[in-house]
Order: C-alpha cells, then structure tokens, then sequence
C-alpha cells in the first residue's frame, strides 16, 4: 500500500471520528474548548504512535491468543504515562480533560489501530499510522470544538498549556446571541452528526464521480 | 498445558516491563505533582499570612463546615471551610484567616459557583471588606440581594470562630447572623421589571388591577386592589414564576401585606433571601400607582378591547409627533453613503423599523434643510408599516430640520419611527 495514501487516510477518507466513528465518548465530551480539543488530540496522538511502535515490534513473539490483554497492558501503560506527565507538567490541561484521559485506554481508536493495523505491518509504517491517525483524530477535535465554542460562548480563544497564558481570545458572536446548549452534550451530538453528515456526502458524492469516470 | 503456563510467563513479563516503566515515570513525575498540589494550597494560606509557616491542626467542629486548619506559627489560624449558599451542587469553599489578637485578617473565596451577578459577589471585595479588618467580636452583615450565598460564608465565620475559641483559649460569643435587607423605594426605577397593568375591574368600589412584573427568572402576576383615594387596599399574588424555596417568602401574605396603604413615596423592606421576587411586587405596585391617576379604569377596559392584532402600535389622532431631535438610538440609523447633487447632498441612510431594516434616501440641502426623503428599499411589514413610506407622508419631511416635529404616521409608528431616524441621522452629517 502506498505509504502517504495510508498517512493521509486518516484525516478525511477513514477519519476516525467522523469516517470511522471511533472514541466519540470522548470526543463529545472534551470539544467544548479548542484547548481541551488540542491537548486532548496531542495525547492520543502520542499513545498512538507509541502503542502502534511498541504492538508493531513485538508483533511477531506475541503469542495470538493473549494479543488482545497484550495490548490493553501496553496501551493502559503508556496512557498512565501520559497522565502522569501531564499531570507533572501540563497541569492546566490535565485539570481539564484528566478524566478523559484514562479513558484513552478504552479509546476504540488506539485498540482499533493495534489490531487493525500495528499487527500486521512494520514499525515504520505502524509509527506513520499512529500518527496520521492521531492527527485525524486532532483534527476532527479541533473542528468540531471551534464549533461548539463560538456558538456556545462566542468567543475563540486558545492558551498556552505550559503557563496557563492566553496567547488569543476572540470574540466572535457577541454574547447575547450564543447558543449555550453547544457546550452541553447535546450541542456536542447535534455538531458531530453535522459533520458526519457533510463527510458522507463528500465521499458519496467522490465515489459517483470515480464511477462515472470508470463508466467512461 | 505448556502452552498456557507460555502464555502466562509472557502476559506477566509485559505485564513487569509496563509496571516497571510506570514505576519509573512516577519516580519522576510524582515529586514535581506533590510540589504543585503543594504550592497551590500553600499560596492561598501565604496570601493571608506572608512569611508564616503553617501546620495543620487538629480542632473539633459540630457545625461540619470546617475542613482544615492551619496553624500560622506565631501569628494565627488559617480555616479552610465548606458550606453550600443557594447552589447546593457545589458548595462555597472559602478561607477565612484570625490573627491570635481575634482579628480577621484574611477572607478568600476559592470555589464558587453560586449565581453569576447575585451569590457570585461574595467574592467580591465588596464582601470581603465586610469582613477583614473586624474582629471576632463583630458581627457580620449578610449581603441583601446574596442572602443565602453570604448566609452561607457567615455562618462558616461562626464555626471557625467557636473552633478559634477553642483553640486560643478565648471566649467567642457567636450570634446568629444578622439579616441585612434591602430597601426599595416605589419611587425606584424599575422599569427592567417590565411592569405591565394588563387588566383592571372596579369590584365594590375598588379598583383590582391584575399586574405582571418579571422578577428573577419569570414574570409574576399580582392583583393591586386600590381604593377611592389611590391607596393601596390589598396585593395578592396569583401567578409565581420565580424560584420555589426562594423567591416565594416574598409572595407570602405576611410579606405582601407590607405594601398595603402604600404610596409612591414609601419606602419598604425587601424580603431578604427573595430581593428579586419582592422588587418584581413593589414594582407591580408603582405600575399601578403611577398610572393610576391618568388613565380611568374604564379606558383601560376600552384600550384593551381595541386592541388589535396588529403587529404595529395604532395611533389613531393626530396629535403626536415625531421630533427629530429626539432619541432614535434603537432604530440604529447608519448613513452608509453620499452622494453630492444639483440639489444639494444624498444620504444613504439605513434605519431599522418594526422588524426589518429599510433603506432611505435623503436629500440635504446646505442650509440643512431636508429636500426629500425617498424609501428605495423596504423591509417592514407590508400593509402596514408602508403606509409611512408613501411619498405622501414622506413629503411632510421637505423642509424639515433638526427642530421640526413631524406628524406621527398613524397605524405605523415604528416605521415612522425608523424615517425620522434617517432623517436625523441625516441632518447630523
């Protein structure tokens, strides 16, 4: 399979969020902020990349039977990991979404990609996966909580993780025309089913024209 | 058999290399968390009492307010407490210093979740300078408007000071906290309560007007009996939609009892813990009071069954007028361009009427005289709002300046409304 088709997969084709439908309990969850939705997308991008190098290298001396708690030690070890260094030295972000930081373990996406993927192919490739899909994921995140944040509270605005300091905040919709049901769940929902919507419509629209020209 | 105990020694050596790693990633990580959690406490109890080094201290409270205590070496106590105000989800947290001469030295809110704009404010400094600076022998007013928000802090001040009592071995009188209410005025402005008299009855000689003013977070209906003379015989509540367990101790009619015999003049106590409720009530009261004079109960009863459902405002004599000079900041008029001409000055203006924005010419000349006023594009209701774009009544603006008074346009207030702030808009060019 080609290399960069396979890296680039994951952000509109096979997105994981939107193509995929993979972790939307925590993608509906965080994406009330683009901080959260950016600190959120860096840590799985890291669990990914790291868990699909590690299952990719020891793909081979892992007996078939056990792959799977194989690979929940690996993943749960390397989410802790995150966690705990986030903890140490992002903690603004780690207040925010350290809840759904554990649950990276149960994110379907990073056991999807370990069985779907870092299973059977080499570490490089394995590597570049983990992180093409990380940044779909990212993605996906960031689109949807620029959303759900200038309609819910008008203003976009992202800080600095490390210092806590805001590098913009814009005010966008002013105040009195937000819609603060975007930030709850159900804001969340109504903006997910959107966007799967549009990317439906997009591959639909993409595979119609592949055909006609195939007709042709 | 071989097989499982391979697959065991597997699992439990992935399983000792991941314990290892993350054994090895906490040795890093969980000094520099503890240092964190560390110095955030310890800021907030530096902030009270620099320099001091602090330890914690062992201390009996019945009221279950208190969390910790903090021994400040040589200088006081610190008191991290508890206690839910009117949002019980989420409790005030809140930390209050005593020096050890009984002097509050120190006040500092870290949680609170109470009402944006009411309980919110006993963070403020507002509040706080209620309280720093006193000492353990003052009392402490609840702020009117956050009753149960600061009820809530004061009744924690109470606790620390019996633990403080306790601890420094003094004698602390602790008093029940004394309810500071808010006075209102009926000759107040309180026209963000929308009082609006929708009917009224003559019922033995009195008059029942049935009233609705809004008050925290819905409109309530009151029925005012006034008599003869314009007094205020009886106020009754009929329709509630402020919060239950709140704002009703104002409805109670003990409460609304308060307002009889009541003029523009008076002042009243609020209810406390339903300052809202009670001003939605006084007023209803000055509704009726300060309309009482001008318009019979009668006419009431005819205006109201005139009305329409007309979307605008009929305006049926001739007597009103537009003056130009006056306040038109709602419709928002924008000239958008110009445009020089043989006669004198085009102004493109845009003017937002009864529901839309229309778009108007208006030509100046240079003594500032209005020239014409053309409508070239319009958005308000057809049928209606047009009948103050006719060329006809546009032309009674020829000639106009910023002094002249205009004829309303009758049965299109609101459009005529949005010409005029054209023109205005205009003639300030």
């Amino acid at each position: 399979m080609n290399r960069k088709e396979n890296f680039f997969a994951g952000f509109i084709r096979e997105n994981p969020v939107f193509g995929l439908y993979l972790g939307l309990c925590s993608t509906l969850a965080i994406t009330t902020s683009l901080n959260n939705a950016i600190g959120m997308g860096l840590s799985v991008i890291v669990v990914l990349t790291a868990s699909n190098i590690i299952i990719s290298a020891i793909r081979k001396i892992t007996p078939d039977e056990i792959r799977i708690p194989v690979y929940i030690v690996v993943i749960a070890t390397l989410v802790k990991i995150t966690g705990m260094l986030l903890q140490a030295y992002f903690d603004s972000i780690y207040s925010a979404i350290g809840v759904y930081i554990d649950l990276i373990v149960v994110n379907c996406i990073i056991l999807g990609r370990a069985e779907a993927f870092a299973s059977k192919n080499g570490i490089f490739d394995s590597a570049l996966d983990g992180i093409g899909m990380g940044l779909g994921y990212t993605l996906a995140l960031i689109v949807m909580s620029v959303i759900r944040q200038i309609l819910g509270s008008g203003i976009l605005s992202f800080a600095n993780p490390m210092t806590n300091e805001m590098i913009f905040s814009l005010r966008i919709i002013p105040e009195s025309f937000t819609i603060s049901m975007f930030t709850t769940p159900t804001g969340g929902f109504l903006t997910f089913a959107v966007l799967a919507a549009a990317l439906t419509v997009y591959k639909n629209s993409k595979a119609a024209k592949l055909q006609k020209k195939e007709a042709k | 058999m071989n097989k499982i105990v391979k697959l065991a020694i597997f699992l439990g050596i992935v399983s000792a290399i991941a314990g290892g790693a993350l054994a090895a990633v906490n040795n890093v990580t969980a000094p520099i968390i503890e240092k964190k959690k560390a110095a955030a406490s310890q800021g907030a109890l530096l902030e009270i009492f620099p320099d001091a080094t602090f330890t914690e201290v062992e201390f009996k409270d019945e009221s279950g307010i208190i969390l910790a205590v903090h021994r400040a070496e040589n200088k006081g106590y610190i008191f991290e407490m508890k206690n839910a105000g009117y949002n019980t989800g989420s409790p005030l947290e809140f930390m209050l210093g005593i020096d050890d001469n009984g002097n509050y030295v120190g006040y500092k809110v870290i949680v609170n979740e109470e009402t944006n704009g009411l309980g919110s404010r006993v963070s403020d400094d507002e509040f706080k300078n209620t309280i720093v600076g006193k000492t353990i022998d003052d009392e402490i007013d609840t702020l009117s408007g956050a009753t149960l928000s600061s009820r809530a802090i004061i009744n924690g001040i109470n606790a620390a000071k019996t633990v403080y009592g306790d601890l420094a071995g003094v004698e602390v009188e602790v008093k029940e906290p004394e309810v500071k209410v808010a006075q209102i005025s009926l000759s107040e402005d309180y026209s963000s309560n929308n009082a609006v008299v929708e009917n009224s009855e003559e019922v033995d000689g009195n008059t029942v007007y049935t009233v609705s003013a809004k008050g925290f977070e819905g409109v309530n209906v009151f029925e005012i009996t006034v008599n003869g003379n314009g007094e205020i015989v009886k106020v009754a509540n009929i329709e509630f939609k402020d919060t239950v367990g709140v704002g009703d101790i104002a409805i109670a009619e003990d409460y609304l009892a308060s307002f009889n015999n009541a003029t523009l003049d008076s002042t009243l106590d609020a209810c406390a813990g339903a300052t809202y409720t009670s001003k939605s009530i006084a007023a209803a009261v000055q509704a009726v009071l300060s309309g009482n004079g001008e318009s019979e109960p009668l006419d009431e009863e005819e205006n109201s069954s005139e009305e329409s459902s007309e979307e605008e405002t009929p305006v049926a004599n001739e007597g009103p007028k537009f003056v130009i000079n006056d306040d038109y900041s709602g419709c928002n008029a924008t000239v958008e361009g110009s445009e020089q001409t043989e006669n004198g000055t085009v102004y493109t203006v845009s003017s937002y009427g009864f529901h839309g924005t229309s778009i108007f010419e208006v030509t100046v000349n240079e003594n500032k005289e209005i020239v014409s006023v053309v409508c070239t594009e319009f958005n308000d209701t057809e049928g209606i709002g047009d009948s103050a774009t006719t060329e006809d009544y546009l032309a009674k603006y020829v000639g106009a300046t910023m002094e002249s008074s205009i004829d309303v346009s009758a049965g299109a207030t609101y459009t005529g409304k949005s010409v005029a702030a054209a023109v205005q808009a205009a003639l300030e060019q």
